[in-house]
């Protein structure tokens, strides 16, 4: 029954998924496009995707000779790996607890939480500048990365997704002689890995290509993330060479879509996971 | 091996007394079930003993020991849930062997690749792994062990969170409604092996279940437990020929137990509906009697006044059910098939229970002292 039939029924169902894809799709095709091709080409009325004159080897190789875009990545790797792993080692706990253990108080945490939720990152921004300045902070990863060590988000997240889990599972991990932050590592995030890889995703993502706050605390180009380098690159340097703006861009893209797929299939594992109802 | 023993323990959950001051002992190796409608605090009582629940007052002790300050991990109890609670994550094997390595290994020894490069990790592991080989093929499920709960059946999850239960020996075996998820035949056979298991393991064990058959059949002792108190412990043949309580002879039994609103006259002699009854009693005025099915029998010249309702036919035995002019339930009386006579519906008869085995009941429920007596020929015209 699964054959033909079924496969003219998804027709409008796909065409509409394609089409949004391409419309996605759209600018990252063209940014790879631009990559590619020499300046004259650029800016040519023939609307190509695909270039007369391959100019990739000019365009990567300017940008690997003008600015340490290596360096970049690294730093990128670096801010983005401490901020989730801090992240992560604040909200998985707290969210267990909010969920799971009974406290006086729990409620109104949680209401802080939910608080926290409301404030927009850009609010603490100048408060959190004079901080940093004032313990001579400034241009270090620690200022890269502190301001986002706690996210409310995250807590919210694993709270509401431990929750789910059911009271005898955690009553049978303590009887099992299992202590709370064993039960945290060993029950509860295996059994939440498409919740953790759904919030490394938006994390990574977020601060991989966040421009604002590195802005602020960063004055020194050895410790420009990705995001700042290509504004760096085009300001500086690049002017108005596209191809190799768009190079950059593609460099800085890469690893953040090769993360993603390779995310994704844990994504989707963890969902497919045979459920909790056990 | 070690007993168990709960005193005067008190839990409340916001305005709900679930437990009223439970005192319960079981003896090393015995095997107690504790049976009671839902909501009557089994759960809550088993998982204080198990230290899942603090007390609000009162002490548990495991093993002559108090166990009040310990953790439930500390306590060296194991516990089947009525969910099975296995970890979905982890395979069969994997489930049953968490309680070793958490008991066994320390934390470094537990990490992933560090662990085995420690002195003692690898023949610690073997030896978990034989163990947890041995349990499963004492269980039947050495075939099920790389599987997840996820593609077990209710009766094979059963059994891994049997076997996680016993792989580690404890002291003191919990176990909740184990069954309760199982078809019908399955129950019947997990029950024997489950008792079988115990002669096996001797721990200590508390059975909470709400099927009194369970309770019955395999245990030693029996706690019929209502609205948060143990109204009585006792052997299975105690707590169902010679209850304290009204509760507990309504409880236990099946089809239940026959309760007539009576009056006993200042001779101290007891009428159901104005009919003597053959049964002196030591007060006077309401009080409840009451009679097992199988006490009572349809009778044509004396006895009580009831009306047929309907007759099953069960095979060995007939179940005739009758109504008491006035009366809200139902009279059960339980028959040998073969000497029944045939009953109609709406048919006019008479149940006379039998006077040696009538249990009374005072007003407030508790058991009263019933003798026999003689009926005389003029009671009997008169009835
Ligand atoms: N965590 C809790 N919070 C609030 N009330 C609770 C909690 N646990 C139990 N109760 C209440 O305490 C009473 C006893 O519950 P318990 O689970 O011990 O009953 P039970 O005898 O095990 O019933 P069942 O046969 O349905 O499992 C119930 O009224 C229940 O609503
Ligand atoms: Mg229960």
């Amino acid at each position: 029954m699964y054959g033909r039939r079924s496969w003219f029924a998804d027709l409008p169902r796909l065409a509409i998924l394609g089409i949004c894809a391409a419309v996605v799709l759209l600018p990252y095709a063209w940014m790879l496009a631009v990559s590619v091709k020499p300046r004259s080409e650029v800016f040519s009325a023939a609307l190509s995707l695909l270039p007369e004159v391959w100019y990739a080897a000019e365009n990567y190789g300017r940008v690997f000779a003008e600015v340490p875009i290596g360096r970049y990545l690294v730093n990128g790797v670096v801010v983005c790996g401490l901020i989730l792993a801090f992240q992560l080692a604040f909200a998985l706990p707290a969210g267990y607890a909010l969920a799971k253990l009974r406290f006086r108080g729990r409620e109104t945490l949680f209401a802080f939480v939910m608080l926290g939720l409301l404030v927009p990152a850009h609010v603490p921004a100048i408060p959190l500048y004079i901080a940093f300045a004032n313990a001579g902070l400034l241009n270090t990863y620690t200022a890269l990365a502190a301001p986002f060590a706690i996210s409310v988000f995250a807590i919210f997240l694993f709270r509401q997704f431990f929750r789910a889990l059911p009271d005898d599972l955690i009553a049978a991990a303590r009887i099992d002689g299992m202590g709370e932050a064993s039960i945290v590592l060993r029950v509860a995030l295996p059994n939440a890995w498409p919740a953790a890889t759904a919030f490394a995703i938006f994390s990574v993502v977020a601060h991989w290509s966040d421009l604002f706050w590195p802005l602020i605390v960063v004055t020194k180009g050895d410790l420009y993330t990705p995001a700042l380098g290509v504004l760096y690159f085009r300001a500086e340097e690049a002017g108005d060479d596209y191809g190799a703006l768009m190079a950059a861009a593609t460099l800085v893209t890469v690893p953040l879509v090769a993360a993603f797929l390779l995310a994704q299939r844990r994504f989707i594992e963890g969902i497919t996971m045979t459920g909790l109802k056990g | 091996m070690a007993g168990i023993e709960a005193k005067d323990v008190s839990k409340r959950f916001g305005d709900v007394q679930a437990l009223k001051g439970v005192s319960l002992a079981v003896a090393p190796g015995e095997f107690v079930s504790l049976v009671g409608p839902s909501g009557c605090g089994k759960t809550t009582l088993m998982r204080s003993i198990a230290g899942l629940e603090t007390p609000d007052s009162g002490t548990i002790a495991i093993g002559g020991g108090d166990v009040g300050g310990l953790r439930a991990a500390d306590r060296d109890v194991a516990m089947v849930f009525q969910s099975y609670a296995l970890y979905p994550h982890l395979t069969a094997r994997q489930n049953m062997a968490v309680p070793l390595v958490m008991r066994r290994l320390d934390a470094w020894r537990r990490l992933p690749l560090i662990g085995d490069l420690l002195p003692g990790t690898r023949a610690a592991k073997a030896e978990i792994a034989a163990e947890v080989a041995r349990t499963a093929e004492l269980l039947g499920i050495e075939k099920l062990l790389e599987r997840k709960p996820g593609q077990l059946s209710g009766g094979q999850r059963q059994r891994v969170a049997l076997g996680r239960a016993i792989v580690r020996h404890p002291r003191v075996f919990l176990l909740d409604e184990p069954l309760s998820n199982l078809d019908a035949g399955l129950r019947v056979q997990t029950r024997k092996e489950i008792v079988e298991l115990h002669r096996r393991v001797g721990a200590s064990t508390v059975y909470v279940t709400h099927d009194q058959t369970e309770a019955m059949t395999m245990s030693d002792r029996v706690a019929v437990m209502m609205a948060g108190e143990i109204l009585q412990i006792g052997s299975p043949r105690d707590v169902y020929l010679d209850p304290r309580d009204l509760r507990v002879a309504a409880f236990v039994g099946s089809p239940k137990i026959n309760a007539f609103a009576a009056e006993a006259g200042a001779d101290g002699l007891v009428r159901v509906a104005g009919t003597p009854t053959g049964v002196a009693v030591a007060i006077q005025g309401a009080l409840t009697f009451a009679a097992r099915p199988e006490d009572i029998a349809p009778n044509a010249h004396d006895g009580i006044p009831a009306r047929v309702e309907h007759v099953e036919f069960l095979g060995e035995a007939v179940l005739l059910h009758a109504r008491v002019a006035g009366a809200t339930e139902a009279v059960v009386a339980r028959m040998d098939a073969r000497r029944a006579g045939t009953f109609e519906r709406g048919q006019s008869i008479r149940l006379r229970p039998d006077p040696a085995r009538a249990l009374l009941f005072d007003a407030a429920g508790k058991r009263i002292v019933a003798r026999a007596v003689p009926l005389g020929l003029k009671e009997i015209a008169l009835g």
